[in-house]
């Protein structure tokens, strides 16, 4: 037998202490009364109603009831436990596996987290009301792990859901001789599970249908066509009829309809050209689908049509056909003599020219005289070495300076007024080589050398770097594609803003800027000089693949769930109200002569 | 200086009653009451020839000249009645509150007084196991006080053995009177022998039976208790219940009425005296209802 409040030992102790006090008491009663009456010549008349044996039976039932009082508060003092009554108070630590899975829901309509919550309850409802739990789960949203009373426990399941982010992990469970353990689980998710700990399945086969991959990108070739890929996969056990349906803004809709085999995947190319820029949502429809995480993804479509460029030049062929080569790119070419301001171009190019006042429009700017409108190069260097380049600037990106040779250029030394603009290559102590600002104006690309005091046109990265920078003058939202969960974007001071237009808590750590995107949709991050749009989604075929389970295929392991008490109160209370009742017996027959 | 057994206004209304005896009178001395021979008294009680010698004053002329025979007048004597106020000085006597001892003396000094204002001769016996002390053939208005400073010098103690004192006492020659026995009765040998010691010698008797509350019912007494006899310290043990006090309480009627129908048959008075009630309602009612005071 369990007491809660003293060991066994001290409990049997303590029963026999008191059952051998009041033995004690009734043998070492005091001497009866001594009445001095006139005479016992009346008194000895009655002798014969003395009955010995009853008075003897009336002892033994005295003593009885006394024990039975004395007893039942002595034990209602060490908290028993009895199964009938309250339960058995034990310590039980229940994990809740709130991986994504969990949220599958099977043929009877319930999800598996349904199923496991219940059995949760009742496991915990089987602790006793003096059982203390403890709630964990494998997505560590439970926060510090505790003791808890089982109301609290309750309290805290219901507090709990299938997460959509994060890796599941086994927590760390207290184990000992007095605790169960309970993983509730559909075995999905990869859990290194200690052997005391109990395993109970709560799979359920799901139906699921999931867009597993989604982008949109312009066609290698062309850029100036855009493509929209997909790939559906098909988790159920059964073929399945399924509708992918893409839409856009204003309007834009494409669907195709298609039947996917049980653990079959299909990859869908769609042409978004027509799609001139924004967010395209791809969603696939089936019927019975039991899991509606992966079943939306978005994607970005970024200006897609020939880009006019204006390369202003007394002369330079290199750049000129590097220019042509590029691909979506109408290239206009003009002696400097013939520049004129105009918007009719989307980015300009400007060779040992600059124009007295910045153009509407980007520019790229080798060489360029003085300006007021840019930082001066006003100490020109013979064969500088190239100290240290931005490796997160998009301009430095996939480019490599290491084999770049300059034999002269000109060193700006940026002001404390030239806030918005980025050394991108530094010479010696820090004196920009290459310059960008990327404020609200109009952004350009200044560098100091011109391509002819340099072997960087000859460079493979050239042709990398002038697309670079034109699609960074003409382009300023970058695009990211990134999971739910902890999204990274490589500039720090980043404003973020959700897909419903509300500002999303984000943190700058290290030069990057980090938020939690907790539903899919597209993501905008922007910071004085940065800006780029973040496509969030659930494209993770093993997230989608819910039947991938363990226990795929065996009947699910019911575990004998222990029955709720029948009572809402511990046995001490009814060993209280039985002493209460046998003092009350006690006054009315004895104290009150009833019975005699 | 005993504080007073009796107050004066109690003795004034008790200046009014006399005793009454169911037997004539057989003092020797004038009294007041009818005595069985004839004498002097003024009382007619017959005729009978007139003798050679008789007194010529006794002689009714009247009848002679009627019918011309000598007649001497017979007058009833009126003689006192001797009282023996026999007082239980037992032990069980002095048990209550107030004690059947102090109630006892109270009712003794009470009818001693009638007996003195009608000029009978009274003697105070206290009894236990044997005489302890007596006072005899006081008589005599001013008889009361010293009456009195007798009872009160008395102190209750010993056994209760009315046989023996009733046998001692009368083991000479007495007058034939009324008796007065003050007692609770609660003779270890019973009550029957010493009161067949009074009627074996054809007394007029008048038992008072003293009974206290605590003889009904032991003060204290709870659940299992050693009832101890005040006078032969003699213990018995009982565990006090309801019904056995119940049983008590009609084995204890049962006892007063024996005591009771025993002085009837023998033509005696009897009455049983609560010590919780006065004296004076005692005497100056309920013995003169009974018709034991008149």
């Amino acid at each position: 037998m369990n007491f809660l409040a003293f060991s066994p030992q001290a409990a049997y102790a303590l029963l026999a202490g008191v059952a051998l006090l009041i033995v004690l008491m009734y043998c070492l009663k005091p001497r009866p009364l001594r009445v001095r009456v006139a005479s016992n010549l009346v008194w000895r008349t009655l002798a014969t109603l003395q009955q010995p044996v009853l008075d003897r039976w009336r002892w033994w039932l005295s003593l009885s009831l006394a024990l039975a009082t004395g007893l039942s508060i002595a034990l209602a003092l060490t908290r028993p436990q009895a199964p009938a009554l309250g339960g058995i108070a034990r310590r039980i630590a229940v994990v809740l596996d709130d991986s994504s899975s969990m949220a599958a829901r099977g043929p009877d309509g319930s999800s598996r987290w349904e199923h496991a919550v219940d059995r949760a309850r009742r496991i915990i409802s089987g602790a006793g009301l003096a059982g203390e739990v403890m709630v964990l789960d494998t997505l560590g949203r439970t926060g510090t792990p505790e003791w808890v009373r089982p109301e609290i426990a309750l309290a805290k399941l219901r507090a709990l859901a299938p997460g959509s982010t994060g890796l599941a992990r086994m927590p760390l469970v207290p184990t000992g001789e007095h605790i169960e353990a309970h993983l509730l689980t559909d075995g999905v998710a990869h859990l290194d599970v200690p052997p005391e700990i109990a395993v109970e399945s709560v799979f359920v086969p799901a139906d699921n249908v999931a867009i597993t991959a989604f982008d949109a990108k312009p066609s290698l070739r062309d850029p100036t066509q855009y493509q929209a890929l997909v790939q559906v996969f098909n988790a159920s056990v059964r073929a399945k009829q399924v509708r992918l349906v893409v839409t856009g803004e204003n309007g834009f809709v494409l669907d195709r309809d298609m039947i996917l085999p049980a653990g079959g995947a299909i990859n869908q190319t769609i042409d978004v050209t027509d799609y001139a820029v924004g967010v395209l949502r791809a969603e696939v429809r089936a019927a019975g689908d039991g899991f509606g995480f992966d079943d939306v993804a978005y994607g970005l479509v970024a200006p897609h049509r020939t880009k006019r460029v204006l390369l202003v030049t007394a002369g330079n062929r290199y750049l000129e056909r590097s220019l042509e080569r590029l691909p979506g790119i109408a290239l206009t070419v003009m002696k400097p003599a013939q520049y004129r301001a105009t918007a009719d171009y989307d980015a300009n190019v400007f060779d040992r020219f600059a124009p007295t006042e910045p153009p509407a429009q980007g520019a790229l700017l080798f060489r360029p005289p003085p300006v007021t409108w840019l930082p001066a190069f006003e100490r020109t260097a013979l064969n500088p070495v190239i100290t240290r380049w931005d490796q997160s600037h998009p301009l430095a990106a996939n480019v490599s300076w290491r084999g770049v040779n300059i034999q002269r250029a000109g060193l700006a030394r940026l002001s404390a007024r030239d806030t918005q603009t980025d050394v991108v290559l530094a010479s010696g102590a820090g004196e920009g080589v290459l310059v960008a600002a990327g404020g609200e104006g109009a952004r350009w690309i200044a560098a100091g050398f011109a391509l002819d005091d340099s072997n960087f046109a000859m460079q493979p990265a050239f042709p990398v770097f002038l697309g670079g920078a034109l699609v960074w003058l003409t382009d300023r939202a970058a695009i990211l594609s990134r999971g739910l969960g902890h999204v990274e974007v490589p500039f720090a001071d980043g404003k973020v803003t959700g897909p419903d237009g509300r500002p999303v808590a984000a943190v700058s750590i290290r030069g990057a800027t980090i938020f939690d995107a907790a539903r899919s949709g597209v993501f905008t991050v922007a910071s004085h000089t940065n800006a780029t749009r973040v496509v969030v989604n659930v494209i993770d075929p093993q997230y989608s693949d819910v039947n991938r389970s363990r226990f795929a295929g065996a009947p699910a392991a019911v575990a004998a769930a222990p029955g709720l008490p029948r009572f809402a109160f511990e046995p001490w209370v009814a060993l209280l109200a039985l002493a209460v009742a046998l003092l009350a017996f006690e006054w009315l027959a004895y104290t009150r002569y009833r019975i005699i | 200086m005993h504080p007073p057994l009796l107050s004066h206004d109690f003795l004034r209304r008790l200046d009014r009653l006399r005793l009454a005896s169911n037997e004539p009178a057989r003092g020797h001395l004038k009294g007041l009451h009818r005595a069985k021979r004839t004498g002097s008294g003024l009382e007619f009680a017959d005729y009978r020839p007139y003798n050679p010698g008789d007194d010529l004053k006794s002689v009714d002329w009247r009848t002679y000249l009627r019918i011309e025979r000598l007649f001497v007048k017979l007058f009833v004597e009126e003689a006192d009645l001797p009282i023996y106020i026999f007082l239980d000085t037992s032990a069980s006597m002095g048990m209550g509150t107030p004690s059947k001892f102090d109630f006892g003396r109270k009712i003794a000094a009470a009818l001693a007084h009638v007996g003195f204002v009608n000029m009978d001769r009274v003697s105070l016996i206290a009894v236990a196991g044997n005489i302890v002390q007596e006072r005899s053939g006081l008589r005599g208005k001013n008889q009361s006080w010293p009456a009195f400073e007798f009872l009160q010098r008395l102190e209750c103690g010993g056994n209760t053995c009315l046989e023996a004192a009733f046998k001692r006492y009368f083991a000479v020659p007495r007058a034939k009177g009324l008796i007065v026995v003050i007692s609770d009765y609660l003779d270890p040998a019973g009550f029957e022998p010493g009161l067949r010691v009074l009627r074996n010698l054809r007394q007029d008797v008048l038992a008072l039976q003293l009974v206290s509350p605590g003889d009904f019912e032991p003060a204290g007494a709870d659940d299992d208790v050693i009832l101890v006899d005040a006078e032969d310290n003699g213990e018995i043990r009982h565990r006090i219940t309801p019904a056995l006090l119940h049983a008590h309480r009609q084995a204890f009627d049962a006892h007063c009425d024996a005591i009771s129908a025993y002085c009837v048959r023998n033509g005696w008075g009897h009455a049983l005296a609560m010590t919780d009630a006065s004296v004076e309602a005692l005497v100056l009612h309920a013995l003169r209802k009974e018709g034991l005071l008149r």
